[in-house]
């Protein structure tokens, strides 16, 4: 590197040599045929003497004689020596080094920087990771590979989202959106989630919208961790950034690949079912209750699996064709992607196909244009699932166990119902139902001019439309819809979102020592959306799917527009490539704040020092490289749009009349915006020439004045203030430890672990409020927010146990009237006196991927790991209140309606001085006592449902194999691939249930740990094939 | 290339600067009315509904405590807070009605602000009568006092309800508004803007308030008497919001129509319809199939019995339907209706004057079943039979609020009338506890609990409620 600096130095001061033999040669990229511009040639020993490679890969120097060497090195490749002997033309090939430190991240506006200068933490994924696991939302793809990141899938469903969450929820907000900006070739993109039912919706697992994107068409993912490496995206960064790059064309040879893929997807994971008892109440038979307690079920007579009746195996098929090319003035890159997936419940499909051409024309050595746009249409069907227990899944769990599913309908064509409590899960599928259609454009254009060498001004400007067209179902035969006789809605949601950035870039080499960029730039972002709904009740007709269709309806709109402007400059300082100061400062205007308030300004400050350097380490072969970072940010963020004061609004139609009404939600007038201040510390160390590279990093980020709304006391007249209130605070250590274990001839095996530990701290709440309750599922379990606890805390009941040391009962269940108690119940103490009993999110997370390639085989395999948190199966429940589901132990069912004495004490003394006997009262284990309606046995943490989800998940296996070159030769193809991927083969949890980690409430919340109401997910295996020519 | 460059650079600066200004001054919403352009005839017909939604929402649980329903845990006397009652009074009817007087006032429209104090008063009542300490002087302010701290129940009744009521009067006698717009008063969902009407439903509800206060002012029943005399004329002056097939009844979702039925007709009060209660033994009161729909004609009628719940006792034989009164998709929610100010008149008057108070007691009897449509052949039958008929001498305390009990079906004003009485045996005959009670120490329920919403948002809240201690007015 120093010897770089020097050549750049005397080239710039226009310095040469001579000498007695000229060399001439290319050198090319070892993986194709293309000229590497920029490469560094030197003669061996005499460090002065060195040229860099033309556009072409053309070079030309002079050497001592044939006695000298030249080496060729170059950003991200192996350097390479080769004697000159007697040669006068050297060609040669250099190969792309892996284990580099000076890999390129791109970082904001789509800026490439070598890794070795960042001053704070980013991650990169390259395209391979997110193609192998064939994931078609790419969200999916990158789960277990970045440390500080947690990504959770809203389950099997066709089209489901994924939310993900960059160091922690930063929001006492329970319906906050907690999601990083993404961000497509240096213009942002929507990733919204419009849940069916608004956010923390849970009926329908609707996409996430990053999710539009062609998988195949990214080049790469950066992920921008923390403030400071998202402070020049300004405000809506501040939960991090997802940065990608999508692929475009190349100089050269024209490509195509075709990629296509099918897979067979299959529910790997369903809670225990009794098959031992069949319809009735209480031991006796009774063919119309809906609950499976009847007697046993003699033997002989058929039984029937919940699970396996309703699922199915679901199919994936994904065909993708690209094309690349151009000259070194012009590229282009096209490509046409589908996507066929059927479900694995019924009436359950999605279909995706985008469209994408980019170009790009250098018109002059100043002038480079580029464009791209991208067209995405996809459609699909879900049934409606969701926590509220009129759901598919609901339906099949509590389906009993000697009733034929499959017995769908009666003679007369309705629906057979064994229940009038219960719908038959394939008629509901059938019959209530949400179909979506998509169509999206995203499309932006750019331009780059060089006014000298080292000015240069970068504009480009975006936009991303979509409209999205959804019909909800719910036909008068199905239970949920009998009461208003069918409903319909419909929705036509668009977005658009149009971005200008104007960026200023001066380079210079100021010294021999300094070097300086500056960027002064320009934001703007104009951000319109729509929601028309048309819904209503009462079928006209049965069949006819429309809100035509309707006796009474209504139709309400709900227009917003958000605008930004922000203006940035960021300057970076490096001395002698050593140490690398970056100080940013953005200032917003943002147009959802009051006039006062909606100018704000935030700096960042970030330093880098490569103490390796200044200590002469880099040849040390056991310990090259050294790096330390620290950086403090802050990051402002505004409010969603119409907040402030109060409004009124218009009151649907009665007798002839529309009222309005005053609206339940004021906001404060004075709004401030949010700030999220950091602090982070990163250590980045190489060893063994980079065969092992660690990066830890540590991160303490506050997110203040958060724009809450506060549920506010009824008789203020309102339900809700929106105003700065709370502080919460996240403390995350992340670990990357990036290893080539073994390199052997043909033979490797890279290894990467990453490990994220988050505390999370709720350090003030809105003046007046003591606690956030979170509970659609009381009285089960909560979570609460309360200053001093952490986001994601569960309160709920714990069975009580003595509590006497040095008693021999110390320990032991104490029992009540026979039955085990439940929260120390029997000393008086109120339900409403609740325990701590745990937090939905982990102690510790991460990811560890190996990948081992040897001559034309490659295997990869993918594990991540969550150890500790717990999360409430909200399916338990429905499958207990109707006896369907296995009792916990397996006991409760074996001695259902039987006599038991309980293994515990009983209290023959006071309250204050109790005496502890063995119980010997015989109870009844019955269906009333146990799970449905009293408060006894149910609110028991150890029963309901409440459980540890830690989780160690084979997230992903891929084998692949290369056809030979040598056999390639013959023919046109340059490359033909065929892949065996897996994804979810094998997981182990203490979770008995669905899979701990698919939260029932959608992408886009900040409600976690809720699980088992939605479509499951899936374990699928793909096979693959990957031509090029 | 560079002038183009230049060109294209000024042209997006100046397109940029000059919509700044425009860009960052998007935060009304296109799609909301602002307060300038609200109305006293569009706030009307809210506040009317809302009103509806407040009576609704106190009975909608609540009617388990009379015993009118039972079916739900709450009917076992397990804590509740009546948040049914407790939010669309605060954030719905309160915040509506008080905009409307304010803008009323402020415009000189008492026509509009007599109307809305009238419903204000009367839901006001519902909820001191429920809840006994209620916000009220410090409520309503948004932001100005976002903890609001609770109003005695005895100055709830002696100030701010009379004081509604009182406003009501004189504001329905002023002359009307000079602003033509105004003069007549629209979207009247009641009484079409009949103020003659409105003026009775004032007395009406003042009826109800003195008869109320007559437990701490007993010379107030004569005003009761007076006031319920100068009120409603006949069940077509009734204070009441009746719905439509497109906007039904909210107990046509809840009860009527629902599939799985959460309540039943009580035991109490199907025994008492059937002949089979503590009073009016082997009268067939024609009133029971029009309240409830009979499994079959020829059966015994059977109730719940008040602390079981839905589907414990299977000879239950009677239910809310679509066709019962109360729950058809068309009925009204009562909120005063003619017959109570005669059962009003009746009882204030038992001591006083046994002659009038007999045939209030006869008139109430007789506005009630013309109401729910009873045949007058079986009007007169019902009330010619001895049970029924009885003499001024023979009149008991017991007839007259039993009688209430079975007019005012499904009203949560019973419920306080019982407490008025304390579920006094000799006013209630045969009136029991629910088999299955949770509260601690076999209470009756004398009070909502604090209402669930309030803990947790609120820092000035009473302390020491609970369900069963005795509100001011019954103390």
């Amino acid at each position: 590197m120093m010897k770089y600096l020097l050549i750049l130095c005397m080239l710039m001061g226009g310095l040469s040599s001579y000498g007695q033999s000229r060399i001439t040669g290319r050198v090319t990229s070892g993986s194709s045929s293309e000229g590497l511009a920029g490469v560094t040639v030197l003669e061996k020993g005499n460090p002065t003497n060195g040229v860099s490679t033309g556009a072409n890969g053309d070079f030309s120097i002079s050497v001592a004689g044939p006695n000298s060497t030249l080496v060729f090195s170059f950003i991200g490749y192996e350097t390479r020596e080769v004697p000159v002997g007697n040669q006068q033309t050297i060609n040669i090939g250099l190969k792309e080094d892996a284990r580099t430190l000076d890999e390129i991240v791109v970082t904001s506006f789509g800026r490439e920087e070598k890794s070795k200068a960042l001053t704070y933490a980013v991650q990169q994924v390259d395209a391979e990771l997110i193609q192998e696991t064939n994931q078609p939302n790419a969200l999916n793809a990158l789960r277990g590979r970045v440390a500080g990141v947690s990504i959770q899938s809203a389950g099997g469903a066709p089209g489901a989202g994924a939310t993900i969450v960059i160091r922690g929820i930063n929001s006492l907000n329970p319906s906050a959106n907690n999601q990083p900006l993404f961000v497509v070739d240096g213009i942002p993109i929507s990733n919204e989630t419009n849940l069916t039912g608004g956010r923390g919706g849970d009926t329908f697992s609707n996409t996430n919208r990053f999710a539009d994107i062609n998988p195949d068409d990214i080049a790469s993912i950066s992920v921008l961790k923390g403030p400071a490496a998202s402070a020049l995206y300004g405000l809506r960064a501040s939960n991090g950034a997802v940065i990608i790059t999508t692929k475009s064309g190349q100089a050269g040879k024209t490509t195509f690949n075709f990629r296509t893929s099918a897979s067979v997807d299959e529910v790997y994971r369903t809670p225990p079912m009794q098959e031992r008892y069949g319809r009735g109440f209480n031991g006796i038979y009774n063919p119309t209750d809906y609950r499976a307690d009847g007697p046993p079920i003699p033997a002989g007579e058929q039984v029937y699996d919940q699970w396996d009746q309703i699922f199915r195996t679901g199919h994936q098929y994904q065909n993708n064709l690209s094309f690349s090319g151009g000259t070194e003035q012009a590229t282009f890159y096209g490509s046409l992607g589908r996507l066929d997936q059927t479900g694995v419940v019924p009436n359950s499909d999605f279909d995706r196909t985008t469209v994408k051409i980019a170009g790009s024309l250098k018109t002059s050595d100043r002038l480079k244009l580029d464009g791209s746009a991208n067209f995405i249409n996809s459609n699909g069907t879900n049934p409606r699932s969701g926590t509220g227990g009129s759901g598919v899944i609901s339906y099949a769990s509590r389906y009993a166990p000697d009733v034929d599913m499959n017995n769908i309908l009666n003679p007369d064509g309705s629906q057979f119902r064994y229940s009038t409590q219960l719908d038959n899960p394939f008629f509901f599928a059938e019959n209530a139902y949400q179909e979506e259609d998509l169509n999206r454009i995203i499309g932006n254009m750019g331009l780059n001019y060089k006014f000298t060498d080292w000015l240069s001004l970068d504009y480009r400007a975006g936009i991303d439309y979509y409209s999205n067209q959804r019909r909800g179902i719910s036909r008068p035969t199905v239970l949920i819809a009998a009461t208003s006789r069918g409903s319909i809605s419909e929705q036509t949601l668009t977005y658009q979102e149009i971005n200008s950035n104007l960026l200023l870039t001066g380079e210079r080499q100021l010294s021999e020592n300094f070097g300086l960029t500056v960027s002064l730039g320009n934001q703007v972002t104009m951000i319109n959306s729509t929601d028309i709904t048309g819904s209503g009740t009462n079928f006209i007709l049965p069949d006819f799917n429309s809100v035509n269709n309707l006796g009474q309806y209504t139709v309400r709109s709900f227009p917003t527009e958000r605008n930004i402007i922000g203006a940035f400059g960021d300057a970076k300082l490096n001395y002698k490539e050593t140490v690398f100061l970056n100080v940013t400062g953005r200032n917003d205007w943002s147009s959802t704040l009051p006039v006062n308030n909606r100018s704000f300004f935030y700096p960042s400050v970030s330093l880098a020092y490569i103490f390796s350097e200044t200590l002469g380490l880099s040849q040390n072969r056991f310990f090259n490289y050294g790096k330390l970072r620290a950086s403090y940010a802050e990051v402002g963020k505004d409010a969603a749009p119409y907040l402030l004061g109060n409004h009124y609004s218009t009151q649907t139609p009665f007798l002839g009349v529309a009222g309005i009404r005053r609206s339940e939600i004021i906001g404060s007038e004075t709004l401030r915006p949010e700030r999220t201040k950091g602090i982070e510390m990163g250590l980045e160390l190489a060893f063994l020439g980079n065969r092992l590279k660690v990066d830890a990093n540590y991160a303490i980020q506050n997110s203040v004045d958060q724009i809450v709304p506060v549920p506010t006391s009824r008789p203020t007249g309102f339900t809700t203030f929106v105003t700065n209130a709370g502080e919460i605070q996240n403390k995350v250590l992340e670990l990357v430890l990036d290893a080539e274990v073994l390199k052997a001839g043909d033979f490797t095996w890279n290894s990467i672990l990453n490990f994220t530990r988050l505390r999370s701290k709720v350090i003030s709440m809105p003046e007046g409020v003591d606690v956030i309750t979170f509970q659609p599922e009381s009285p089960w379990v909560k979570q609460r927010i309360q200053t001093g606890g952490r986001p994601g805390d569960w309160y709920g009941w714990e069975l009580s146990r003595v509590n006497a040391p040095g008693d021999p009962a110390n320990g032991r269940l104490v029992i009540l009237n026979g039955y085990p108690d439940v929260n120390n119940n029997w000393k008086g103490t109120p339900l409403a006196q609740d325990t701590h009993i745990g937090n939905a999110f982990p102690d510790f997370e991460g990811g560890w991927n190996n990948s081992f390639s040897f001559k034309n085989f490659s295997f990869s395999f993918l594990f991540n790991f969550r150890k500790g948190g717990e999360a409430f199966d909200i399916n338990r429940r429905m499958r207990y209140g109707s006896a369907g589901g296995e009792a916990p132990t397996g006991a409760e069912t074996e001695w259902r309606n039987r006599l038991v004495v309980f293994d515990g004490v009983t209290n023959t003394g006071t309250v204050e001085a109790p005496v502890w006997v063995e119980n010997t009262t015989p109870v009844v284990i019955d269906v009333p006592n146990f799970y449905s309606q009293t408060f006894r046995y149910r609110l028991a943490k150890e029963f309901n449902g409440f459980q540890d989800a830690s989780v160690l998940r084979l997230q992903n296996v891929s084998l692949s194999y290369s056809l030979p070159k040598t056999l390639l030769s013959k023919t046109p193809f340059t490359n033909v691939t065929a892949s065996v991927t897996g994804n979810n083969l094998w997981m182990t949890s203490p979770f008995v249930g669905f899979d701990p980690e698919q939260s029932a409430y959608g992408p886009g919340s900040n409600i976690f740990g809720y699980v088992g109401t939605n479509i499951p997910a899936t374990r699928s295996v793909y096979f693959g094939l990957n031509v090029t020519f | 290339m560079r002038k183009l460059l230049y060109s294209t650079t000024i042209a997006l600066s100046a397109l940029f600067l000059g919509a700044c200004g425009d860009l960052l001054d998007a935060n009304s919403d296109p799609g909301r009315v602002s307060p300038e352009e609200a109305t006293l005839p569009t706030l009307l017909p809210s506040a009317e509904r809302f009103t509806a939604n407040t009576q609704y929402g106190a009975a909608q649980y609540g009617a388990q405590y009379p015993q009118y329903l039972a079916g739900q845990a709450i009917g076992q006397f397990t804590p509740y807070g009546f948040d049914q009652l407790w939010t669309p009074f605060y954030t719905d009817a309160f915040p509506t009605l008080q905009d409307m007087i304010d803008r009323a006032e402020e415009l000189g429209a008492y026509n509009y602000s007599g109307i809305a104090k009238t419903l204000l008063a009367l839901n006001l009542m519902t909820v001191a009568d429920i809840y006994g300490d209620a916000p009220y002087s410090q409520a309503n302010q948004g932001t100005a006092n976002l903890y609001p701290c609770y109003d005695k129940m005895e100055d709830l009744y002696r100030v701010h309800i009379i004081g509604l009521l009182n406003g009501a009067l004189a504001d329905l006698a002023q002359p009307l508004p000079s602003i033509q717009a105004l003069r007549t008063v629209q979207n009247d969902l009641i009484y079409g803007g009949d103020l003659a009407k409105w003026t009775k439903a004032v007395k009406a509800i003042r009826a109800r308030y003195f008869l109320h206060l007559s437990e701490k002012d007993p010379a107030a029943l004569a005003t009761a008497a007076q006031e319920a005399a100068a009120s409603f004329g006949s069940n077509a002056d009734d204070l009441q919001l009746s719905f439509e097939q497109q906007n039904p009844n909210p107990w046509f979702g809840f009860l009527g129509n629902a599939t799985n039925k959460p309540m039943q007709p009580s035991s109490y009060v199907v025994d008492l319809l059937s002949g089979r209660g503590g009073r009016f033994q082997g009268v067939a009161d024609p009133r029971l199939p029009i309240y409830m729909t009979r499994a079959s004609a020829t059966q015994t009628d059977v109730g719940l019995t008040p602390g079981r719940l839905v589907g414990d006792q299977p000879s239950v034989n009677v239910s809310m339907t679509p066709t019962s009164w109360h729950t058809r998709a068309v009925a009204p929610i009562l909120f005063i209706t003619y017959a109570e100010t005669q059962f009003i008149m009746a009882e204030a008057l038992f001591n006083t004057n046994r002659a009038e108070s007999y045939a209030a007691y006869r008139r109430g009897i007789e506005a009630s079943m013309t109401k729910v449509g009873v045949p007058v052949a079986d009007i007169a039958a019902y009330l010619n039979n001895p049970a029924v008929a009885l003499t001024p001498t023979t009149l008991t305390l017991q007839d007259i609020m039993l009688q209430k009990y079975l007019a005012l079906y499904m009203q949560i004003e019973t419920w306080t009338d019982m407490r008025r009485y304390q579920y006094d045996q000799n006013v209630y005959p045969r009136l029991e506890k629910p088999v299955v009670n949770q509260l601690p120490g076999n209470p009756w329920v004398q009070r909502s609990n604090l209402a669930d919403e309030e803990p947790g948002v609120n820092t000035c809240l009473p302390t020491g409620v609970t369900q069963t201690s005795v509100l001011w007015l019954f103390q």
